[in-house]
């Protein structure tokens, strides 16, 4: 416990100094003071993505039934979502809590693996501590690659960990042993259920890819705006993605052009 | 004026204030119904088994021409680098951009499998509108993916400037991409230009 302390205060840390300089002209904030490092972690993960989780989630896919693969996704959606209550509360969205812990009690007869709200959507969105920080107006901070865990940043990484004390798995299984066999086996579980259901997906973004480092971390990072706003722009901003790039860009073979000469042979 | 036609005037006014905002949102519902019908027409390209290789690859790229403004996408991805690149460069990238859009999309034409599209909204933006969407699988109906398309109306004419999937701008994050490969290379516009090949030639090769 003292340790876990320990790791959150460092974090939390992390997180707070993390107010990045930040170049409006240029896209989402990214922030990326050690890119370098997070790049070697990053071609590890993919060196494991390729020779690992690509080929098991391809295993899983083809060979498990799909049923059973809907079984899997069922448990491992309701073990999240004590996290998901936890934090809608924490961020005043009383609806999204209630929605979740209908899906938790009544998916819990069956023990999660059955999802009795099929087809009517338990109308739900998946929180963590991350968001919920993001919500009170903590910045992103510094983007970060995590060996195993894949793209993080500051917040997220400081989410992570907090979520960790939200779950019940972590108060009901006793001993550090037996907690971290459940961490791993449910990250696995996770982690091949996320890369089967967007294995050619994953595929085709990687091999469109000039820069497929660049490429996930600006998905990470707009991802994870749009979740903190649920999806809708925020106050004042128009652009549905919150971006105000599109606002100022003017082409040049257009009237307003700021970019000065016309473009050879565009048309 | 009796209280009766006082009622009824007053009816009239508010039915004709009521209705002028609507007569303004037209632009709205026409962009609405220009991102419908274009959903149709790519889902009966994406259904015909027929259509395949080259002629599949002719067909999607006159649909991208004609309701993509790919100049505008173009000169946004590559950002602050447009204003530094020679007009060879200009024409060069704009074609291998244009080329690894269609290869990306047209490879990914056999991975469909039954879902939907619906248009459900629209919201102006400055000098945009955005057309709101769902692209809803039909074996999956909880997880539908929401996609926001950006258009602009040029001498009455949409045109789609940039599509967000799930509030991930396809457009910012190509230009986060092309802008890493060249600062990571000193600036230099060639160097994105050499990788763009070399992706369009493993793209090639997928196809």
């Amino acid at each position: 416990m003292h340790r876990a302390a320990g790791v959150f205060l460092v974090l939390f840390l992390l997180a707070g100094c993390a107010s990045a300089p930040q170049d409006a002209a240029e896209g989402p904030q990214i922030y990326d003071p050690i890119e370098p490092v997070n790049r070697v972690f990053f071609a590890m993960n993919d060196a494991v993505d390729t020779m690992v989780l690509r080929p098991t989630a391809f295993v899983y896919k083809t060979a498990v039934p799909d049923p059973i693969q809907d079984m899997v996704r069922n448990f491992l959606l309701w073990l999240r979502s004590p996290v998901v209550i936890a934090n809608s509360l924490l961020q005043g969205d009383t609806d999204n809590a209630g929605n979740a812990t209908r899906q938790f009690f009544v998916n819990g007869v069956t023990a999660g693996l059955i999802d009795w709200g099929n087809g009517l959507g338990w109308g739900y969105r998946d929180e963590d501590f991350g968001q919920t920080l993001g919500v009170h107006g903590v910045a992103g901070g510094p983007y970060l690659v995590i060996p195993i865990l894949g793209p993080s940043n500051g917040r997220d990484l400081v989410g992570r960990v907090v979520d960790r004390f939200f779950d019940p798995l972590t108060y009901i299984v006793s001993g550090p042993g037996a907690r971290n066999a459940i961490t791993i086996a449910r990250g696995t579980g996770e982690a091949v259920d996320f890369r089967a259901r967007n294995y050619d997906s994953i595929n085709d973004l990687r091999a469109s890819s000039v820069d497929y480092y660049a490429r996930v971390r600006s998905i990470y990072l707009q991802r994870r705006d749009a979740e903190i706003s649920n999806g809708q722009p925020p106050k004042g901003v128009q652009a549905a993605d919150g971006s105000q790039e599109f606002e100022k860009f003017e082409p040049s073979d257009r009237p307003r052009s700021v970019t000065g000469e016309l473009p050879a042979n565009t048309n | 004026m009796t209280v009766l036609q006082r009622a009824i005037f007053g009816l009239l006014v508010c039915v004709s204030l009521a209705t002028y905002p609507a007569l303004a949102d037209s632009k709205g519902e026409n962009a609405e119904k220009f991102v419908a019908k274009l959903g149709e027409t790519a889902l009966s390209m994406v259904t015909n088994k027929d259509l395949v290789g080259d002629a599949r690859r002719e067909e999607f790229r006159k649909l991208l021409q004609a309701n993509f403004d790919m100049a505008w996408i173009g000169q946004f991805v590559l950002g602050k680098h447009w204003r530094r690149a020679s007009p060879d460069q200009r024409e060069t990238y704009l074609k291998l951009f244009e080329e690894s859009v269609v290869f990306t999309y047209t490879n990914q034409f056999d991975e469909y499998s039954g879902q939907t599209f619906e248009v459900t909204g629209n919201t102006e933006a400055d000098r945009f509108t955005m057309v709101k969407s769902k692209i809803v699988d039909p074996a999956n109906p909880e997880s539908s993916v929401l996609v926001d398309w950006r258009l602009i109306e040029d001498n009455g004419n949409f045109k789609i400037v940039d599509v967000v999937i799930e509030g991930i701008s396809m457009g910012i994050t190509q230009r986060n991409e092309y802008s890493a490969v060249i600062d990571s290379n000193g600036g230099k516009i060639d160097s994105l230009l050499v990788k763009m090949e070399e992706i369009l030639e493993n793209l090639r090769k997928r196809a």
